[in-house]
C-alpha cells in the first residue's frame, strides 16, 4: 500500500512541478477573472436551476398530479441545466485555452521558454492541465446544484457523475483545440476566431444532424459486441492527440513526426472500422436494410477518399512549404468531422441516391475548391493575404452546403439557408421545425464568420507588419 | 566557441537570403560585436544561434554542438536576450526569475541561490520585490540580462541589449556586460549603434543585407582596409602652398573645410609619413594654428565596408 501511494506520487509530482503550470497558477489566481466567472457561472446555474424546478413544478401542477408526474419533468429540467452547463463550459473553455500560448507570443516571452531546456511538451501540457484545472474548478463548484437533483431523487449518482465526466471531457477537446489554435496564430484574436468557428461548425453540425446519429449506441460495429460509438471515442481521443503533438510540433525546431503517427492512426483506425463494416454486411451478417446497393457504391467511395487522403497527406507532410503540406494539417480535423459523418450516415442505413450524392461530392469536391480558392487568394492582387482566416471559414462553408442537401426540407428552404438574412426571416414567417432553425443557424453563423474573416484580416495583417 | 559555417537563411515565401553564407569563428571568452544596419540579418542569425530557427542550410555550432541537431545540449550553454524581451508584467522580479530558475529542476533552495546570484550579477538585490510593471527601461534590461544569467551559460547572445535605453541606461548596461566579459564569458552582442560596441568588443563582424562583409579584430579591419587616419589642420596663412603639398603627397586626401574653417583630409600613411608632412608644411612656411591626427573609430569602419556597395547603388 504504502510503496503503491510513493509510486502515485513519483508519477503525479513532476506534472505538478511543471514549471509553466506553477506560474499560470501563481499568475492566474492573481487575475480576477477566474473568480468573477466562477461568481457568474455558478450563479447562472443557480438561477437556471431555480427557474426550471419551479417551472417544470408549475406545469405539472397546472396539468394536474404533481405526485404522478413531477419526476419527468424534474428530470427534463435536469436534462436542461446540463446542456446549460455544457454551453456555458464550451463557451468558456476557448476563453481560457486560446490565448495559452499566443499571449506569450504577444507579449514576447514566448521565445524566452523555447529558448530554455523545458521541453516543448512540457510548456504545453502546463498550460492545457491549467487550462483543465481552471475547466474542473467549475465543474466541481457546480456538483451541489447539480446534486440536488440526486438528493431529490431525479436522477441517479452514476448518471449524474457521468454527465459530470462528460462535461470534464468535453471541456478538455476543446481546451485542446483552443491550444491548438493558439499555437499556430500569432494573435489571440486570431485563435479565439478559430476555435468559436470551429466548435459554431461542430455544434452546429451535431444539432442540425441528429437524425444520423440515431441509433448509433446500439449499433455494433464489428459484429464483435463493440458499438458503434467507439469509434466516435477513438476519432476523438486521436483527434485531441494529434492536436497536441501538433502543437507540440510547430513549436520545435526539431519535428519529431509524433504527430503524423497519430495521423496514421487516424486513417488506420477509421480504415479498419469502414472496413469492418463492409466485412461485417459481405462475410458475417448480410443485411440488405444495414447496407442497400448504393450504401457498397459510397462506403467504396468512402474507403477510397480516406486511404488516397491519408497516403497523400502523409506524403505532403514530410515537405511542409508546400501548400497542401500547410493545408493537410487542417484537414484532419475537418476530414475527421466528414468521416464521423459518413460512418454515422451509413450506421443509420438512411441512403438514398442524393446523400450518397452529395456524401462523395463532400469527400472529394471540397478539398480540391478549396485548394483551386487556395491558389486563387494567393495571388490575389499579388499581395500576401491571411491564408487561413479566409480559407478556413471559406472551406467550412463550403464543406457545409452540400450537408444541407443530406438534411430534410424543400429546395426554398434549402435555398433560404444560402441566405442568412432570409434564414431569419423564413423562421419568423414559418413554423420552422427544430432543425430548420438550427440549419438556418447554422448558416448564419458559417456566413457571419467568413464575413468576420474578409472584415478582420487586413487589420491583423496590418498589425502583424 | 561559437562556429558558423556557410550559414544561409531565407524565410518561407521570400526571395532573398535574411542571411547568406555566413561563416564566422568567435573563441571563448570573445566580446564579439555583430554590426549592422536594421534589417540586415543580425537577428536572424541571433535566433538561429538561440535555436529558436533552423538555417536553410548550413551550420552553426555552440560549444561543438550543432544548434540544428542539438538544441537541448545548445541551450544549456547559452543565455539569450532577445531584441524585445518579453515580462509577465503582474510578478515582482524575484517570482519572474524563480520561474526560469525553476526550469533548471532545482530544488528551492537551489532556485533561491540562482536568483539570488543572479540579482547579485546585476545590482538588482534592492529590486527583487518590485513588479515588473513598475520598472524603468533600464532596469527591465537588467531583469532580462539576470534571467540570461540564471544557468550561469558560459555564452551570452545579446541582441540589440541597449536598443531602447537612455544614455545613463546605456552606460550602466556596458559596465556590466564588461563585468561579465572579465568574469570569461562569450559574448555575441548585435547591434546597430557602433558606439555601444566600440570599447566592449575585442572582435567584431559586419553585416549587411544578409552577408558578412568583414570580421575580425577592429584594429586588424582598419589596418586592412588602408583605413587609418584623417587628419585636421588650422591654417592661419599660405594657403596654396598647402594645397599644392597636398596634392603632390600621394598618401593624402583632398582637404574639405568645415564652417569653423578647419581643414580635413583623410591621410592613408603612417606616423613617420604623417611627420614627413608635417615638416614640410612648416619648411614651406604654411602658417599652421594647429594639426591633430583623428582615428578612424567603428563607425568609420563600417562606414568603408559599406561604402562599395552603396556607390553601386544594391
Amino acid at each position: 500500500m504504502g510503496n503503491n501511494i510513493k509510486e502515485l506520487h513519483a508519477a503525479i509530482t513532476p506534472g505538478l512541478r511543471n514549471p509553466v503550470l506553477l506560474k499560470e497558477m501563481r499568475t492566474g489566481v492573481r487575475d480576477r477573472f477566474p473568480f468573477i466567472f466562477l461568481t457568474l457561472f455558478l450563479t447562472a446555474a443557480a438561477c437556471a436551476v431555480y427557474f426550471l424546478i419551479t417551472s417544470a413544478l408549475g406545469t405539472v401542477s397546472s396539468q394536474g398530479g404533481i405526485q404522478a408526474a413531477a419526476p419527468s419533468a424534474l428530470r427534463a429540467a435536469y436534462h436542461t441545466l446540463f446542456l446549460l452547463e455544457m454551453a456555458l463550459l464550451i463557451f468558456a473553455a476557448p476563453l481560457l485555452s486560446a490565448g495559452a500560448i499566443s499571449r506569450e507570443r504577444e507579449q514576447r516571452t514566448l521565445p524566452l521558454l523555447l529558448v530554455t531546456r523545458l521541453p516543448v511538451g512540457e510548456i504545453i501540457s502546463g498550460k492545457l492541465i491549467y487550462t483543465l484545472i481552471c475547466l474542473l474548478l467549475p465543474v466541481a463548484a457546480i456538483m451541489p446544484i447539480n446534486g440536488f437533483f440526486w438528493l431529490i431523487g431525479i436522477v441517479g449518482g452514476r448518471e449524474m457523475f457521468g454527465g459530470l465526466l462528460l462535461l470534464g471531457v468535453c471541456s478538455g477537446l476543446v481546451a485542446v483545440l483552443g491550444i491548438y489554435f493558439s499555437t499556430r496564430s500569432r494573435h489571440t484574436i486570431t485563435a479565439l476566431f478559430y476555435t468559436y468557428g470551429v466548435l459554431g461548425a461542430l455544434t452546429a453540425l451535431f444539432f442540425t444532424a441528429p437524425d444520423f446519429f440515431k441509433g448509433i449506441e446500439s449499433i455494433p460495429l464489428f459484429g464483435i459486441g463493440i458499438p458503434a460509438y467507439a469509434l466516435l471515442v477513438i476519432d476523438f481521443f486521436l483527434i485531441g492527440t494529434y492536436l497536441f503533438l501538433a502543437s507540440v510540433s510547430y513549436l520545435r525546431t526539431r519535428k519529431p513526426g509524433a504527430d503524423l503517427l497519430i495521423l496514421f492512426l487516424f486513417y488506420a483506425i477509421n480504415l479498419l472500422a469502414i472496413s469492418g463494416l463492409v466485412a461485417r454486411h459481405l462475410v458475417l451478417m448480410p443485411d440488405p436494410e444495414l447496407l442497400p446497393g448504393a450504401g457498397r457504391f459510397w462506403l467504396c467511395l468512402t474507403m477510397l477518399n480516406l486511404a488516397l487522403t491519408g497516403v497523400f497527406g502523409m506524403a505532403v507532410s514530410w515537405k511542409k512549404k508546400s501548400l497542401p503540406g500547410r493545408l493537410f494539417s487542417w484537414i484532419p480535423i475537418l476530414l475527421g468531422g466528414a468521416s464521423l459523418l459518413s460512418g454515422a450516415v451509413f450506421i443509420n442505413a438512411g441512403f438514398s441516391w442524393e446523400k450518397i450524392l452529395t456524401c462523395a461530392a463532400v469527400q472529394f469536391l471540397y478539398p480540391a475548391v478549396f485548394l483551386m480558392a487556395a491558389q486563387r487568394f494567393s495571388t490575389w492582387g499579388k499581395r500576401r493575404i491571411n491564408f487561413l482566416l479566409i480559407y478556413f471559414p471559406l472551406f467550412l462553408s463550403i464543406s457545409f452546403i452540400p450537408y444541407l442537401f443530406i438534411a430534410s426540407g424543400s429546395f426554398l428552404h434549402r435555398l433560404l439557408a444560402l441566405s442568412p438574412l432570409l434564414s431569419i426571416l423564413s423562421i419568423w414567417e414559418k413554423n420552422a421545425s427544430p432543425g430548420e432553425v438550427g440549419l438556418y443557424t447554422a448558416s448564419f453563423i458559417i456566413y457571419f464568420i467568413l464575413w468576420l474573416s474578409l472584415s478582420l484580416t487586413p487589420e491583423i495583417r496590418k498589425e502583424e507588419r | 566557441m561559437i562556429r558558423i559555417e556557410n550559414l544561409t537563411k531565407i524565410y518561407d515565401g521570400s526571395v532573398s537570403p535574411a542571411v547568406s553564407g555566413l561563416t564566422l569563428t568567435i573563441d571563448r571568452g570573445d566580446a564579439f560585436g555583430f554590426i549592422g544596419p536594421n534589417g540586415a540579418g543580425k537577428t536572424t542569425t541571433m535566433n538561429i544561434l538561440a535555436t529558436l530557427l533552423n538555417p536553410t542550410s548550413g551550420r552553426a555550432e555552440i560549444g561543438g554542438f550543432d544548434v540544428s541537431a542539438h538544441p537541448e545540449e545548445v541551450r544549456a550553454l547559452i543565455g539569450f536576450v532577445p531584441e524585445e524581451s518579453g515580462f509577465y508584467e503582474n510578478l515582482p522580479v524575484c517570482e519572474y526569475l524563480d520561474f526560469f530558475a525553476g526550469i533548471c529542476r532545482k530544488d528551492a533552495g537551489g532556485r533561491r541561490r540562482l536568483v539570488e546570484r543572479s540579482l547579485e550579477l546585476t545590482g538588482m538585490e534592492d529590486l527583487r520585490d518590485h513588479y515588473i510593471n513598475t520598472l524603468s527601461g533600464g532596469y527591465r534590461q537588467r531583469v532580462s540580462l539576470a534571467r540570461a544569467l540564471l544557468h550561469d551559460p558560459p555564452v551570452l547572445l545579446l541582441d540589440e541589449p541597449a536598443g531602447r535605453l537612455d544614455a545613463r541606461a546605456r552606460i550602466e548596461l556596458r559596465t556590466l556586460l564588461k563585468n561579465l566579459v572579465n568574469a570569461g564569458k562569450t559574448l555575441f552582442i548585435s547591434s546597430h549603434i557602433l558606439s555601444e560596441l566600440s570599447d566592449l568588443c575585442n572582435k567584431v563582424g559586419i553585416i549587411d543585407r544578409g552577408r558578412l562583409l568583414a570580421s575580425g579584430k577592429p584594429g586588424d579591419l582598419m589596418r586592412n582596409l588602408h583605413m587609418l587616419n584623417r587628419v585636421k589642420v588650422r591654417i592661419l596663412g599660405g594657403m596654396d602652398r598647402f594645397e599644392k603639398i597636398l596634392a603632390d603627397d600621394p598618401l593624402a586626401g583632398k582637404p574639405e573645410k568645415d564652417q569653423a574653417g578647419i581643414l580635413r583630409f583623410d591621410y592613408r600613411g603612417d606616423a613617420t609619413t604623417l611627420n614627413a608632412l608635417l615638416e614640410n608644411l612648416i619648411r614651406n612656411k604654411v602658417a599652421l594654428a594647429g594639426f591633430w591626427e583623428e582615428r578612424a573609430g567603428l563607425e568609420e569602419l563600417f562606414l568603408e565596408i559599406t561604402r562599395p556597395e552603396e556607390a553601386d547603388g544594391k
